[in-house]
């Protein structure tokens, strides 16, 4: 079942109160750091194999998810995230940036069955340029549900919800 | 270039004294775009005086609901009233300047009240009452205490406004461009707005969409999708500054996975997301003079977008970009638009962002402005308003609107 955004107008209303093991809520946060670590060392090939094969990665501003649900993008499925990888790393002609990810606040719930979760938690992103001093590039929330495949956790989806109103000129850089 | 090359002047244009050898009307002079006093002209002799587009009626949909602006600096209130009638007034109240309205848009049940003081203004800003009046005596009755009203009309949704109380009537304006803005957007509503920082002066983000040469460069997988195609499509003047680039959807997707394999080391699998199109697809990207451009395919797809720039100094603009759908159209299609329609736009588009960074590397450029001047803008050479997609009738129909306009604040060669 996909993500209903419409009903997502307070993202903490993605997080009922069930909580799940202390085992399964490291290995969750350890995947989100991951994603963080991976997204700022460049390695995509290597974030998208932290989503399952009908894995989805979406982002929106917090205007429009209060509004009529425009997103940046939608993603949903490997290839579509194969083609933002392949954009990443040198489809698109924007110089990267060089990113760091801060993700906190992270509260982990349990799912619909034992093999399914979700968090929220806030993150913030800088972003370095050529001859630049470090920027505040992002805030936001993530609302990401994950599946546990084979004994590992993995991205079922991941909606990135961007606070700002404004956004830089450049914003091709994972969120 | 040396001045020794610099060619008579063949026309009597400002820009016609040039070092490329080039009839006026066929190059840039670069200060536009890095000159701080051509910058303030703009802004009175073009934005203050030509139409502006500032929202579309279904952004407002009930009574009070209204939208703020900016229109060459003056923040504006567009807002629907008793019987559904648009208004549009300065933003302002006449006590002491706050801004009546602070949000981008909202509902002011029938009132605004300004914080500051609680004046209170109608729903078209005419101003109905104030705190505690008595210590006025009867000295508020001796002026005119409303907020402005600014000149406003609507076209097939589109609420435009202008500042000259002498500007030609909005669709006599529009020209040529007026059908197709009823085409594209007379059916249609507003589904979201999404906003960016343009690190470079707002005529490089309005001319991009009029220049169909730079996306096989630029662009790498259009570049890629265009191998071996021969283009087609047409570059056409529509007169008043306003232009349509029109183009069949060519090419395929083989030399575009070609490549992705070729940046990550692997073969993508088929479909590639942007390279879904429907057979027999248009692209129609129109420009209307000054600052907005709409794109809306030709398959009756029911969607499409605009964007308006809106300069905020002579390096800085804030582009937005306005999605539509077709009011009425079934809740999978509208889905689907919101879900994805932005996946090639905005400040992270697959397409858009390339273009923001074009607008950067020009900024960049510029800083040779005393030693290269002149942009070249000569593309197509056969006589009248049209030709293929990769010429220049339209960035040529741009300015000479913008010197029209412009008259003797542009400083001569």
């Amino acid at each position: 079942m996909p993500l209903d955004i419409a009903n997502l107008s307070d993202a903490s209303s993605a997080a009922p109160a069930k909580p799940v093991d202390i085992e399964t809520e490291r290995a969750i946060v350890a995947l989100i750091y991951k994603a963080a670590r991976l997204a700022d060392d460049r390695k995509y090939m290597d974030w998208l194999e932290l989503f399952t094969d009908d894995g989805e990665y979406s982002a929106i501003t917090y205007e429009n998810l209060n509004h009529k649900g425009l997103r940046l993008l939608r993603d949903v499925g490997k290839t579509a995230l194969y083609e933002r990888v392949a954009y990443l790393m040198g489809v698109w002609q924007v110089p990267r940036g060089k990113t760091i990810h801060l993700v906190s606040n992270i509260e982990v719930t349990a799912g619909e069955h034992e093999n399914a979760a979700q968090a929220v938690s806030n993150f913030i992103m800088t972003r370095t340029e050529d001859l630049e001093h470090t920027a505040l590039h992002a805030a936001g929330r993530y609302v990401d549900r994950f599946e546990r495949q084979d004994g590992a956790w993995l991205f079922k989806d991941r909606l990135v919800i961007v606070d700002s109103n404004l956004l830089p000129g450049e914003f091709t850089e994972l969120l | 270039m040396s001045d020794v090359l610099i060619a008579e002047t063949k026309t009597n244009d400002i820009w016609g004294h040039n070092s490329l050898n080039l009839d006026g009307s066929r190059v840039i002079d670069r200060r536009i775009y890095v000159d701080p006093a051509i910058f303030d002209a703009e802004m009175k002799k073009i934005f203050a005086r030509t139409w502006v587009w500032v929202a579309h009626e279904s952004e407002l949909p009930d009574f009070g609901d209204y939208v703020t602006a900016a229109v060459a600096g003056r923040p504006i209130v567009v807002s629907r009233g008793a019987g559904g009638r648009i208004t549009a007034f300065l933003n302002v109240c006449t006590h002491r300047g706050a801004v009546l309205a602070a949000h981008p848009r909202g509902n002011s049940a029938g009132s605004f009240v300004c914080f500051y003081h609680g004046w209170c203004f109608d729903t078209e800003g005419k101003f109905t009452n104030a705190p505690m009046p008595i210590a006025y005596g009867d000295n508020l009755k001796k002026a005119c205490y409303d907020a402005p009203p600014i000149r406003h009309e609507v076209f097939a949704g589109n609420i435009f406004v202008s500042l000259n109380p002498d500007a030609a009537p909005l669709a006599s304006f529009l020209g040529a461009a007026g059908e197709y803005i009823e085409r594209y957007t007379g059916r249609h509503e507003a589904l979201g707005r999404v906003r960016w920082l343009l690190k470079g002066n707002w005529k490089l983000w309005h001319e991009n969409f009029r220049d169909n040469y730079h996306p096989m460069y630029t662009h790498r997988t259009i570049g890629a999708n265009y191998q071996g195609v021969k283009i087609e499509g047409a570059n056409i003047d529509l007169t008043g500054g306003h232009s349509l680039l029109s183009f069949p959807s060519q090419g395929n997707p083989e030399p575009v996975r070609t490549l992705m394999r070729h940046v990550t080391g692997k073969t993508p699998e088929l479909p590639i997301a942007g390279m879904r199109r429907p057979v027999g697809m248009r692209h129609n990207i129109m420009a209307v003079f000054p600052n907005l451009d709409f794109q809306f395919p030709s398959t009756g797809d029911g969607g499409g977008f605009l964007q308006h720039v809106r300069p905020l100094s002579v390096d800085k603009a804030v582009v937005e970009i306005v999605v539509f759908g077709e009011a009425g159209e079934p809740p999978e299609a509208r889905q689907a638009r919101l879900d994805r329609f932005l996946d090639m736009q905005a400040a992270s588009g697959k397409i858009s962002g390339d273009d923001n960074e074009a607008a950067r590397r020009c900024s960049l450029g510029f800083g040779t402005v005393n030693e290269v001047r002149w942009s070249n803008m000569d593309r197509g050479q056969e006589p009248g308003l049209e030709g293929g997609k990769n010429d220049e009738y339209s960035l040529r129909a741009f300015y000479e609107a913008y010197k029209d306009y412009m008259g003797d604040s542009l400083p001569t060669a």
